[in-house]
């Protein structure tokens, strides 16, 4: 045990070494995220109006209270989770098949690894427009595709019913990120090495058998920070909505994120806009407080 | 035998019918930049142009300069990208490897900048650039990708340091290589993998982001990608086959560029495969 | 030996990294810098001098503002203009300002703002009043309308540089008589789609975002509604609920989608010529004349409807764009002669005769070259002098967004008008007293 904690070679103690190969990505989060961070801590407490900034003063948690009766704050909330669980859960099955199929030996493996990845490499900006058209009544090519298919009798508005419009944005997400988890998936199947499955064959496990014992459990960590950073992400979903469909129809797509952004931007409301933006991140901080504790669990 | 083959066949018409829905925003994209603009708003829309019409592409490199919007994109993300994957290669490695104190704390630190909304920093953000002199500058995006990044980065590089069988190691440091040493010529070839798929992650969340882009280089000869094709509108109007023409121009290198990889990676992978 | 193998490979990144910065600083002087420049300048205010000033605005789509500052720096050589342009959507433009304007960022001089964003950049103390620069004699020559949406707290904050406003455009091949009435609109509409000589009567702007808001408001405003009253909401009133039932009569002769309609979605079905009315901006002339256009030659311009209880004609929504100064700027008075010169008569005639912008000054909608290039010009202005203005208040954006939202809940059949009406009255009276 002592061997390992200092190293004859170089001299350098392990943990100084180890404190040191870490200090180069801390300076670069603290040197940009913190100040931001903090500074919108600090917004969050006042009532901040840009149109009158001499006039704000410290109001304490006043905008976290107004928050929580708000009907459209708790509106946004719901949507949010809505989008993630939903988003999220669909992106991990269609993206483990993906690494599944990616990682099988079998002819044009290359073109199918490239194709996964043009969703993911346009930027969300143009897919989101991309998918706006295609979902567009009278030009949209979803309806002339359900048309012809027989599914509809005529032309639907998907993005203009509140029935549908959410399920829109969440499609669209699933396409343009189940790549990401498929790719990070497929890393991790890639270092699982192959003999525990060729002595798990010699012992007579059958393929499911073999997926289940071996696959899954060793691809566990892997899926979890996979799931964490998607999670994350689509918690704070923006872009998307913004483009596809600014929050409407009646403010049923409006995320939290598109809440504060209303806020900050367009009201110049920093107090308030800034409370949410905390929130995001206290409800997210949960989150992946989860994550973390099953990856725990999986590292003992 | 028999059985084998139909599940062949199974196969790869699921993987068949997987692609097209992948490919299929894409491929009509493709149409879409090369339809005349009479054909472009046709009820139902058309499935091929009616005639090859490169006026959208001629217009897409014309009426902006898309090439320069192309090279600040692709210096930005390739910068943010090296530095990102080179600064949480170290970081990882020590959290899945050495033992020191704190490691949960510095993963908790990392995760909690990822999860600020975006929208939130931006004006902080621009503060700070502003006082730095770094607005309209491509260190600024840099510096601020990077940040952005580090956390998935080095989440996922710590993943897959630890996945790496520690005997290699212990071997290695039986004969007296130094850890820094083991890293570099043991540890770095193993992961491979893991890092190409982390410097794809962090390349293209470089190569997509626009909020900061918007606010922080307002020079068109500073703009990247995405800010470039939201030029391409009119107040109200919207020239279809110019926006998809550029985003195909934005999306082919980089097919391109995971091909070209594609190789290095699985040559990579066996390579690895051999040594262990 | 591996320490050194370390230090080799931290000092390529860093020399990377620093070549990158540098590159990206060259590239800074490389285009008449602006950071550096009025500081060198600001201490000496001669006018010899040569000045740079930075102009931003959303892209131009068309050749006009080119040739106004050709023209501009042609007559003033001593001034240096930097076109920084912007996305067009206004959204993108008010944020990258905001943001800039915040951080008390002097970069840019004069700005481009929407015609709802200067009581808000004013109270927000980023532009300078200009009541100095332009006098009141000098404000007559203008579009009443434009001038009034300019003035918060009896200043002057902004200059017109041209206008907009709601108009309904017709297929005059189908329709002899444009309609007076929305009643007519929605029969002649139901009419022909019912004859199969168009697909759909009418499309507008129905999608939750600023363009619903002008909609809106025409319906209400010609059906003798209000919003604001001084400083009372009078939104609450039998017309206001009417107009907005009317409103959502419209869509049974619209497109099902309509309501995710923004102005390009109607414009190309327009012009596709599949509908029989369009309530569009004056700008989309051009494109319905243009060859790609079915509809070309066949469109007819006119006045918005009026509603049974409004005055003698419609009234159309004001939009339009305007120039002010930021506090910041270190060149403010070569910013003046700037927008002096961009409001002025000779580029306001460029603007209309090489853009097809409805100018801001009066007499220019007599004037012979102008309505030469631009015949449908003649036919607005009536329109134009009656246009009103959305109100102006610092918090506009959050009246603006209680309108939205509660308009479109009422479109989707959430909640009926008098709900809806009671609900922005109430919210808009709270956003006000705050």
């Amino acid at each position: 045990m002592q061997k390992r904690r200092s190293i004859k070679s170089t001299g350098i103690p392990e943990n100084v070494l180890g404190y040191l190969m870490v200090t180069p990505a801390l300076l670069c989060i603290l040197l940009i995220a913190i100040f931001p961070i903090i500074r919108t801590f600090s917004l969050s407490l006042t009532d901040m109006k840009m149109q009158f900034p001499d006039a704000a003063k410290y109001i304490g948690l006043n905008n976290y209270m107004k928050l929580f009766k708000d009907e459209r704050f708790w509106n946004a909330t719901y949507n949010t989770l809505f989008f993630t669980i939903v988003s999220v859960a669909m992106e991990l099955v269609i993206g483990f098949a993906m690494a599944l199929v990616m990682n099988m030996p079998f002819k044009g493996r290359g073109l199918v690894r490239a194709a996964v990845l043009v969703p993911w490499a346009i930027p969300t900006t143009i897919s989101a427009t991309m998918w706006k058209f295609m979902y567009h009544d009278q030009f949209g090519v979803l309806n002339d595709i359900l048309l012809r298919l027989g599914l509809i009798d005529q032309y639907k508005s998907w993005l203009g019913s509140t029935l549908s419009a959410l399920w829109c944005a969440i499609i669209a997400d699933v396409w343009k990120t189940a790549p990401f988890m498929g790719l990070l998936l497929l890393a991790g199947l890639q270092t699982i090495p192959a003999e525990l499955y060729e002595s798990a064959t010699v012992d007579g496990a059958g393929k499911i058998r073999r997926f289940f014992n071996i696959t899954v459990p060793l691809i566990m960590p892997t899926m979890l920070v996979a799931l964490i950073f998607r999670t994350l992400d689509a918690f704070r979903v923006f872009d998307l909505i913004f483009v596809m469909t600014g929050g409407g129809p009646g403010n049923s797509t409006e995320t939290l994120s598109m809440y504060a952004y209303t806020m900050l931007f367009r009201n110049l409301d920093f107090g308030l806009g800034s409370a949410i933006a905390v929130l995001i991140f206290i409800f997210v901080f949960l989150i992946s407080l989860i994550y973390i504790y099953l990856l725990n669990i999986q590292n003992d | 035998m028999r059985k084998d083959k139909l599940s062949n066949i199974f196969f790869y018409i699921g993987v068949a019918i997987f692609m097209v829905i992948i490919v299929f925003p894409f491929y009509w994209q493709i149409i879409t930049s090369f339809k005349p603009p009479e054909q472009l708003w046709n009820i139902p829309p058309e499935w091929w142009p009616s005639r090859f019409y490169l006026g959208s592409y001629i217009s897409a490199f014309t009426k902006r300069p898309f090439l320069t919007y192309l090279k600040n994109s692709a210096i930005v993300a390739i910068s943010t990208t090296a530095l990102a994957v080179f600064v949480t290669s170290f970081a990882g490695y020590a959290l899945a490897r050495l033992h020191f104190k704190g490691k949960n704390v510095i993963l908790a630190l990392a995760l909690s900048v990822s999860m600020f909304p975006g929208i939130a920093i931006v004006s902080p953000l621009f503060l700070m650039m502003k006082q730095w002199n770094l607005l309209n500058s491509y260190l600024g995006l840099i510096l601020t990708y990077t940040t952005i990044t580090i956390p998935l980065s080095m989440w996922n590089l710590t993943t897959f340091f630890r996945t790496i069988p520690a005997d290699m190691e212990e071997a290695a440091k039986i004969d007296g290589a130094s850890p820094f040493y083991t890293f570099v010529k043991i540890i770095l070839p193993l992961a491979a993998p893991g890092i190409f798929t982390t410097a794809i992650l962090v390349f293209i969340a470089a190569w997509n982001e626009f909020l900061f882009a918007l606010t922080f280089n307002t020079k068109d000869a500073l703009r990247t990608v995405p800010v470039g094709i939201a030029m391409f509108p009119g107040e109200y109007t919207l020239p279809w086959g110019d926006i998809s023409a550029a985003s195909v121009v934005v999306v082919l290198p980089l097919i391109v560029m995971v091909l070209l990889f594609q190789r290095r990676i699985i040559s990579g992978l066996t390579a690895g495969a051999v040594k262990g | 030996m591996r320490t050194k193998r370390l230090l080799v490979f931290l000092l390529t990144v860093a020399v990377l990294v620093f070549m990158l910065s540098a590159c990206g600083s060259s590239e800074k002087s490389g285009d008449n810098s602006t950071e550096s420049q009025p500081e060198e300048k600001a201490s000496e205010s001669k006018s010899e001098e040569e000045v740079t000033i930075t102009y931003a605005r959303g892209k131009d789509t068309t050749p006009a503002t080119q040739k106004m500052l050709e023209a501009f720096e042609n007559k003033y050589p001593n001034i240096k203009v930097n076109y920084q342009e912007m996305p067009p959507q206004s959204d993108q433009q008010h944020n990258a300002f905001v943001t800039a304007l915040s951080a008390g960022d002097d970069s840019v001089d004069v700005y481009r703002l929407d015609i709802i964003w200067p009581s808000e950049f004013a109270s927000a103390g980023w532009i300078l009043p200009l009541d100095d620069y332009f006098s009141e004699e000098e404000r007559e020559e203008f579009l009443q309308g434009p001038i009034q949406g300019c003035t918060y707290n009896g200043s002057i904050y902004a200059v017109p540089l041209y206008t907009d406003a709601g108009v309904l455009y017709y297929r005059k091949d189908l329709i002899p008589n444009p309609p007076e009435t929305w009643d007519e609109l929605y029969s002649i509409g139901k009419k022909l789609m019912d004859e199969g000589k168009v697909e759909y009567g009418f499309v507008f702007q129905a999608n939750q975002y600023e363009g619903l808001v002008c909609n809106v408001l025409e319906y209400i405003h010609s059906n003798g509604g209000k919003v604001i009253d001084g400083s009372n909401v009078v939104l609450n009133s039998e017309n206001a609920i009417e107009a907005l039932n009317i409103f959502k009569k419209m869509l049974d002769i619209a497109p099902e989608g309509v309501t995710t309609y923004i102005e390009n979605d109607g414009g190309v079905m327009f012009q596709e010529g599949k509908v029989a009315f369009m309530r569009n901006w004056p700008s989309w002339w051009s494109n319905l004349n243009s060859d790609e256009s079915a509809v070309k030659g066949k469109v007819g311009v006119a006045p918005i409807p009026k509603g049974p209880n409004g005055d003698a004609t419609g009234k159309a929504t004001l939009g339009g764009w305007n120039l002010a100064i930021n506090k910041n700027s270190k060149n403010k008075d070569a910013a003046w002669t700037f927008i002096e010169f961009m409001t002025g008569e000779e580029a306001q005639k460029i603007q209309a005769i090489e853009g097809g912008f409805l100018p801001v000054r009066q007499n220019l909608y007599k004037d012979a070259d102008v309505i030469k290039a631009n015949p449908h010009f003649e036919s607005m202005y009536d329109a134009l002098v009656n246009a009103l203005p959305r109100p102006v208040s610092p918090f506009y954006p959050k009246i603006s967004e209680s309108i939205q939202i509660n308009t479109h809940k009422f479109l989707m059949g959430e909640i009926d008008a008098k709900t809806a009406v009671e609900n922005m009255a109430k919210e808009i009276q709270e956003i006000l007293e705050q």
